[in-house]
């Protein structure tokens, strides 16, 4: 049994007597039982290294930090690299390659270069967090909060140590609770971070408590300026009523992702096959339990490959990837709803309806196909519907009901399919429309839920003309 | 009554029925009319059929009961299982609510009330009056008149037809929900008069019950030798009933000891049902163990639902019934329900016990609780 203390804390701040424990197969996990007590020392000694570390002019110290820390779980530290990907596919339950592949891209996005454009992007002036700057003959500062409270969702890990590195580029201390679905990774990162600037590092603090712990989620709330939460209805509303006037909350809540792919990228064969890999791929990725995760995807009639012949391609395509990246452990109740949903469409394709079950014995690459356009989503781990449309546009009403939970459109199709399309998805409610194989991966200056990533952290502070000289 | 095309199949398992529910079959006696079962509705159900064909398991090659392919609940969603005329249906039965998300409900066509009836009433016997108890049954579930389409509602309504002791009732109208107070005034004057009863109801039902005798601050010791069944208590929604906490609860405010509370574990999709092990042990003069089983007609394997294979004895999986009452639909039905296998049957474990939601991806009945229409 291996353990592992799944909490990081600055330095200054006193560890809790009392532990709680969580195994996952063979690797047990520590975490120190905060009392609300806790936490107003805690939040006292996270203040305090911020005062020292993030202060003014701290822009580059962080990026700094950061891209040391990232270079080190990357491989510099062969050790952490190696504890990472032992972790990961315990806690989360995923295969060791889809581990390191999601490993390595978020990776990628906590380097130097990348930051550094996210910064540039987000910000009107390299030095607006520091001091008053001039954009446009307006005096502005960005403000960052002074500390976040982070509550994360576990279902994509490395989404939580973005958000992690989001505060701390916006020069603010973070108090970080794992989900019990990405305990580790976070922990890593903070001792990256330590290893590389004790300073910063004292800015973090990663821990985890049973989600909806009422009595330490108020104080902690209490105790932040903002509360970064990425999780259901039910965790954004227990936070939501803890937190005060002054209580910045942002929040990710649950959403679902869908693909389209057009007539126009159905041309032929190698195309249709071209198409069906990157739908498969992105349908794949995350076992599908990323927001940009395909539930559906809508297939149009008309091109030279038919809808139904596609969505074989598609599941033929998603078995292979498997071989690649093989899918994860699901529960067994995951898988036995699995079971359920191909009966389901068996019967539809039994009773001649023109539905089609793409499946192996196996759970782990499934693909249905249905010629009538409804929305349903998906039960996931790799469970894709393909449904057949005259024209994508005619699957926009059926998505009415799940307006508010639109993430990602997924197009396949040329660029003038998708400028005419675009209006719709719009109008339907995606904030982000993606061609299939960047489905995935958003670059981390991309809007977030229809916000910007930096952005919706910062306070702006603007002084009129006649007060600056 | 020639919904069923096999009359003598019938007649056997009509007569097994009626020998009683106390005495276990042995494996080869279910084993040869398992297999019966499966060639008969291999023979008449023409989607089941198609469904095993496609596995490459056909009656004629199958080697052992349990590799007869049982149909996922969903299926039965989905398409109209018959294995006989449907047009001489007796009734067909439907669960409540949506449980699918696309306002689909599960159908049951029960092509022959008697077996059902047959099934029925020597299995409550067995398990809810193993004592031999003759007493009123009181209904918190409507009649059978009132909810044609309830599988619940006709267990019931047959159970007062049959072993109910004069002063059995029903308490409960879909228009109206609970009469909680002519409930309380019968279940004051039973415990006045030293009088056992059985009260019969969904988990929820009696939970109202109970909120009503907590508001006005009333508690009930009823007479030793009373008992309850509740029902439902299952259904994989997020906001579930825990067991310990209701037991206790059952026995604070009306004085049923753990052991006198049966649980029912049934469903639409299949005929018998299961119970709670405890009452019956306890008559038996054993231990009362925590388990559920059913009559020596239904047998249920615990699968890896990646392989469809049996686990082995005692580790989690998914339950599977085989339950040769449903002779006129499909008799092995594949749940989605966790459970294990422990002395004296099978367990049930709540849906994802100890699994966290997961975050921003989104599954039906979360999607439903997101807008507000759980």
């Amino acid at each position: 049994m291996r353990i592992f203390e799944a909490f990081e804390l600055p330095g200054a701040a006193p560890v809790p007597a009392a532990f709680g424990e969580t195994r996952y197969d063979d690797v047990l996990l520590r975490w120190p039982r905060f009392e609300p007590a806790d936490v107003a020392a805690l939040a006292g000694a996270l203040r305090e290294a911020r005062q020292r570390a993030l202060g003014p002019g701290s822009g580059e110290r962080v990026v700094a930090a950061i891209d040391g820390a990232a270079r080190l779980l990357a491989g510099d530290d062969a050790g952490l690299r190696e504890e990472a990907l032992e972790l990961l596919p315990a806690t989360t339950r995923w295969s060791p390659a889809m581990c390191e592949l999601v490993l390595d891209r978020m990776i990628a996005d906590w380097r130097a270069d990348r930051l550094r454009e996210l910064l540039r992007r987000e910000l009107p002036h390299p030095d607006a967090l520091d001091r008053f700057v001039d954009v446009d003959g307006r005096s502005l500062r960005a403000v960052g909060p002074g500390l976040c409270l982070g509550v994360f969702s576990g279902n994509v890990p490395g989404v939580d140590v973005t958000a992690i590195v989001r505060c701390l580029l916006v020069r603010s201390a973070v108090l970080a609770k794992t989900a019990a679905g990405d305990p580790a990774l976070p922990v890593l990162f903070a001792r990256a971070l330590r290893r590389v600037d004790p300073g910063v590092a004292d800015c973090v603090a990663v821990t985890y408590w049973p989600g909806g712990s009422e009595a330490i989620e108020r104080a902690a709330t209490r105790e932040a300026d903002a509360v970064v939460v990425y999780g259901g209805a039910a965790a954004v509303e227990s936070l939501r009523r803890h937190a005060t006037p002054r209580t910045r909350l942002v929040s990710h809540g649950p959403r679902l992702s869908v693909a389209f792919v057009a007539a126009q990228a159905l041309g032929d064969v190698a195309a249709a096959d071209g198409a069906a890999r990157r739908l498969a791929v992105a349908a794949s990725t995350f076992d599908q339990h990323g927001c940009v995760s395909p539930h559906v995807a809508w297939v149009e009639r008309g091109g030279a490959v038919a809808p139904a012949d596609f969505a074989e391609r598609v599941h033929r395509a998603m078995v292979r990837w498997g071989e690649e990246v093989p899918r994860g452990r699901p529960r067994p109740e995951e898988v036995a709803q699995i079971r359920q949903e191909r009966a389901a469409v068996e019967m539809r394709e039994i009773a001649g309806t023109g539905a089609r079950l793409f499946a192996d014995q196996r759970t782990d690459a499934t693909v249905t196909y249905d010629e009538d356009g409804a929305f349903a989503p998906s039960c996931l781990n790799r469970f894709l519907r393909v449904v057949a449309v005259d024209r994508l546009e005619d699957a926009l009403s059926g998505l009415a009901d799940v307006a508010p939970l639109l993430q990602t459109a997924g197009v396949e199709a040329p660029a003038d399919r998708v400028a005419e399309l675009a209006p719709a998805l719009v109008t339907a409610g995606f904030t982000r429309i993606s061609d299939l194989a960047a489905m995935p991966w958003p670059e981390p200056w991309e809007m977030h839920d229809g916000r910007p990533p930096l952005g919706e952290l910062i306070r702006w502070v603007e002084r009129g003309p006649n007060t600056t000289q | 009554m020639a919904g069923i095309q096999d009359p003598s199949l019938r007649d056997r398992l009509l007569a097994l029925m009626r020998a009683g529910a106390d005495r276990p079959l042995d494996d080869d006696a279910f084993d040869a009319l398992a297999r019966d079962v499966f060639a008969y509705q291999f023979a008449t159900n023409p989607i089941y059929a198609a469904y095993c064909r496609r596995r490459g398991v056909a009656p004629d090659t199958l080697d052992h009961w349990t590799a007869v392919p049982a149909l996922p609940t969903a299926a039965f969603k989905e398409a109209r299982l018959v294995s006989g005329d449907a047009a001489a249906a007796d009734v067909v039965f439907r669960t409540s609510g949506t449980t699918r998300g696309r306002e689909r409900r599960g159908e049951h066509v029960v092509l022959d009330l008697e077996l059902y009836r047959a099934s029925l009433v020597p299995t409550f016997r067995a398990f809810l009056l193993a004592d031999d108890a003759a007493i009123p049954l009181l209904s918190l579930v409507p009649t059978r008149e009132a909810q044609p389409d309830s599988s619940l509602s006709f267990m019931v309504s047959t159970l007062i037809e049959t072993v109910g002791a004069e002063g059995s009732g029903f308490f409960v109208t879909p228009s109206h929900g609970l009469a909680a107070d002519r409930l309380l005034e019968a279940l004051r004057e039973a415990a006045r008069e030293r009088r056992p009863v059985a009260l019969l109801g969904t988990t929820l039902a009696f939970v109202h019950l109970l909120e009503r005798m907590q508001e006005s601050d009333e508690r009930l010791e009823l007479p030793e030798g009373s008992r309850l069944m509740d029902t439902g208590g299952f259904k994989g929604r997020r906001r579930q009933v825990d067991p310990a906490a209701i037991a206790e609860l059952y026995e604070r405010f009306l004085g049923v000891p753990r052991a006198r509370q049966v649980n029912e574990y049934g469903m639409t999709e299949m005929c018998s049902q299961m119970y709670d092990v405890a009452l019956r042990d306890v008559a038996a003069g054993r231990e009362p163990r925590a388990a559920k089983a059913g009559p020596p007609w239904l047998r249920t394997l615990v699968v890896d639902p990646e392989t469809l294979e049996p686990v082995p004895a005692g580790d989690v999986g998914i339950l599977q019934h085989h339950d040769l009452a449903n002779l006129g639909s499909v008799a092995a039905v594949q749940t989605e329900d966790l459970g294990r296998e422990v002395d004296g049957g099978f367990e049930l474990l709540g849906r994802a016990a100890g699994a966290p939601p997961r975050g921003c991806s989104i599954a039906l009945d979360m999607l439903l609780e997101e807008l507000g229409r759980a």
